[in-house]
């Protein structure tokens, strides 16, 4: 067995294999209240460097109110902001990415505002008499960069900087040579899925259904696949393919294809590896190229499935085929998974639903569902509490498990 | 007091002049009216002006300004400046858009370039004289914004004719029928010794030979369509308007004009300075009568 670089927790004999309860998938208060304590406080990926090279180029990552705008300054600098015009809010560019010439257009009223974010002027100056300029910049939204993965977080957390929380991937980052990626294709995908978030993340945190459930990735490198859990909600989740040649059309012809990378480290010769960062983000790489995808609440019973792709430059056309035949593989996958979702998301509306029983090989949903009880402990609870009740009583097992310590 | 630097408003000045068709061009020209405003050049009854104009992109602000009795703004930098940057820009745009394997050189290069271009003599052309506008006249839309920038800068530029084929090897009709002028390289506008951009015309029913260099070579047609090969055993090709076409070091290629003339962007991004060397081969003479 390969054996692989990474400082991973092993699973204990004897753990409790329950899930979370049913009602934390369908309450609108445990909604709000990952909201505010989850979502805006950890790292979110909004897109790679690439996406946006040149001065004023920009893309928007929007998320649960919040709305923020990545753009490349005139000294190439790349900076984040709310999308929030400072005279009354409006979005100061719209759609999912483009380009600002030389100065940023509130569209609203006709506030402008330089590519870096500092006020130039409000339309009708004088009808705001004497005006700091300076108090009326767009307000920054706190950003990383790592291997040009553009990382953003709405208000501070319990996470530790992108670079510090990342470290365990950046060897094999730097071997992929990730900050150099190009977008390949259209910049940006996204689907909407009717079920609560973590039901996604349930399906997506283990990999004991692929020899059932994806034909292709067990074909492709179902009996090589692993699921390793690291500390502070990383996860790595590794398949090599090539030892067998594979039946389906996408599986057979991209092995015969595949990039021989000799150039990498053995652990990454021949494989498709996925980077997990707690609690919504996946970075997948493939000796071809690599994307990113996330899973973004819209509501509780909505989720924002999106992500971008990228390729390697000077890539070649035997290279570009066999992108193009993982992402067929991956294409069906994520059809898969999609149903999966749903299907897992409604039991826990039926009367009958006892809660899960894992296996050892979905260790990986109870790191992420521990993860989730840490930070609101409410989800301890076996029975749904009052909705008006919920975030009071979570703040109080808090307090309660602090005064324990 | 103004916080801009000379250059920053000689930049501002560039983007009040972004031609009116240029989807977006009129918040273009609102953000930098309020950064002339801000300098003191615009007072605000002008910059409102330029508000009402920012949701019309065909609108041109003069004409209200002048409507209103309010001055014109005055642009404070000379033609050249102007027509050269706003070449430069407008190609880059149009460039950066590529789809190619050298993309990622190319777009390297352009991030070189200096923001302020050095004079140069220009030098017109016969070539250019007889099929420059019969070029433009052909790009249509959505690229008339570069069109016109072209057809603006082409009276500075410095058009010139590749000496380094011996005549009997390149022919007649390729020596005398063919321009190009640098806009960035070794005294170009934009001073660079290891990249070059440029504009290269040829006339129309032109053959011009098998042919290779050490230099990475981006063309970018912006006229169609025309015929290709890529190696003297190697079949040909048409290729239309738009297509850009990539040659790595050292590949052959020639190039048959049709009757629109030829007019493309060129980039070399490497070994610039080796010379280019005609291949020769037999079937010239039935390549000459190739019908595009």
């Amino acid at each position: 067995m390969t054996r692989l670089p990474y400082p991973s927790i092993p699973v204990p004999n004897d753990w409790d294999r329950k899930g979370l309860p049913a009602w934390t998938y369908h309450s609108e208060a445990m909604f709000a209240l990952e909201r505010e304590q989850l979502f805006l406080t950890h790292w979110q990926l909004a897109g790679h460097e690439s996406d946006i090279p040149r001065p004023g180029d920009w893309l928007s990552f929007d998320l649960l109110g919040e709305r923020a705008v990545v753009m490349r300054g005139a000294d190439g600098v790349v900076r984040a902001f709310h999308n929030l015009c400072r005279h009354r809010g409006a979005r100061v560019v719209a759609g999912d990415a483009g380009h600002c010439k030389g100065s940023i257009v509130c569209p609203f009223h006709g506030w402008v505002y330089d590519l870096d974010g500092a006020l130039r002027g409000p339309a009708r100056p004088s009808s705001f008499g004497e005006m700091d300029r300076s108090e009326f910049g767009l307000k920054p939204v706190e950003m990383e960069i790592f291997h040009g993965f553009v990382f953003l977080r709405f208000s501070p957390g319990p996470q530790a900087p992108v670079t510090d929380l990342l470290a365990p991937f950046a060897a094999d980052f730097a071997a992929y040579k990730l900050s150099d990626v190009l977008p390949a294709g259209r910049m940006k995908w996204e689907n909407d899925l009717p079920v609560n978030w973590k039901s996604v993340r349930d399906v997506d945190n283990e990999g004991y259904h692929v020899a059932m459930a994806h034909p292709g990735l067990q074909e492709l490198y179902g009996r090589t696949y692993r699921d390793l859990n690291l500390a502070n909600g990383l996860t790595i989740s590794v398949g090599w393919f090539g030892d067998a040649p594979g039946r389906g059309w996408s599986v057979r012809h991209y092995v015969r294809h595949a990039s021989k990378r000799t150039d990498l480290p053995p652990h990454l010769q021949n494989a498709w590896t996925y980077y997990g960062l707690f609690p919504n983000t996946v970075i997948a790489v493939t000796p071809e190229g690599a994307q990113f995808y996330q899973d973004l609440p819209v509501s509780v019973g909505m989720t924002r499935q999106t992500g971008r792709l990228y390729r390697h430059k000077d890539e070649t056309r035997q290279t570009r085929l066999a992108r193009y035949l993982s992402y067929r593989i991956d294409r069906a996958t994520s059809m898969e998974d999609r149903q999966l979702s749903i299907w897992s998301n409604e039991s826990m509306k039926s009367s009958s639903f006892e809660g899960f029983h894992l296996s050892d090989l979905e260790y990986g949903l109870r790191c992420h569902h521990q993860g989730l009880r840490h930070l609101m402990p409410v989800m301890t609870q076996a029975e749904a509490p009052p909705e008006y009740d919920l975030a009071r009583l979570n703040h109080e097992i808090k307090e309660r498990s602090k005064a324990d310590v | 007091m103004s916080d801009f630097s000379p250059t920053d408003l000689l930049e501002e000045l560039l983007h009040l002049q972004t031609p009116l068709d240029e989807p977006g061009s009129g918040r273009v020209r609102y953000g930098a009216a309020m950064a002339l405003w801000r300098a003191g050049r615009l007072s605000e009854a002008q910059l409102e002006v330029y508000r009402e104009a920012a949701a019309h992109d065909e609108r041109d602000p003069s004409k209200m300004l002048k409507a209103r009795g309010l001055p014109i703004v005055v642009d404070g930098s000379d033609d050249y400046t102007i027509a050269i940057k706003s070449l430069a820009a407008a190609a880059e745009t149009y460039l950066l858009a590529l789809s190619h394997p050298g993309q990622e050189d190319v777009r390297r290069g352009l991030a070189r370039r200096g923001s302020t271009p050095q004079s140069i003599t220009p030098l017109s052309n016969p070539v250019v004289t007889r099929w420059l506008d019969a070029a433009l006249s052909a790009i249509a839309s959505p690229h008339l914004a570069l069109a016109k920038a072209i057809a603006d800068a082409a009276p500075h530029l410095r058009w010139v004719s590749y000496g380094a084929y011996p005549r009997d090897l390149i022919g007649d009709s390729f020596a005398e029928g063919h321009a190009f002028a640098s806009l960035i390289g070794k005294g170009a506008p934009y001073d660079m010794p290891d990249f070059k951009l440029g504009l290269f015309i040829i006339a129309p029913h032109v053959l011009y030979r098998d042919h290779m260099h050490p230099a990475a070579e981006l063309y970018a047609p912006l006229t169609g369509p025309h015929g290709w090969r890529f190696g003297i055993d190697q079949p040909r090709q048409i290729k239309p308007a738009h297509e850009p076409v990539w040659n790595p070091s050292n590949q052959p290629h020639l190039t048959r004009t049709g009757s629109t003339p030829f007019l493309a962007f060129y980039v070399w991004t490497s070994d610039v300075h080796a010379v280019a060397h005609v291949l020769p081969a037999k079937d010239w003479p039935e390549l000459e009568k190739w019908h595009i």
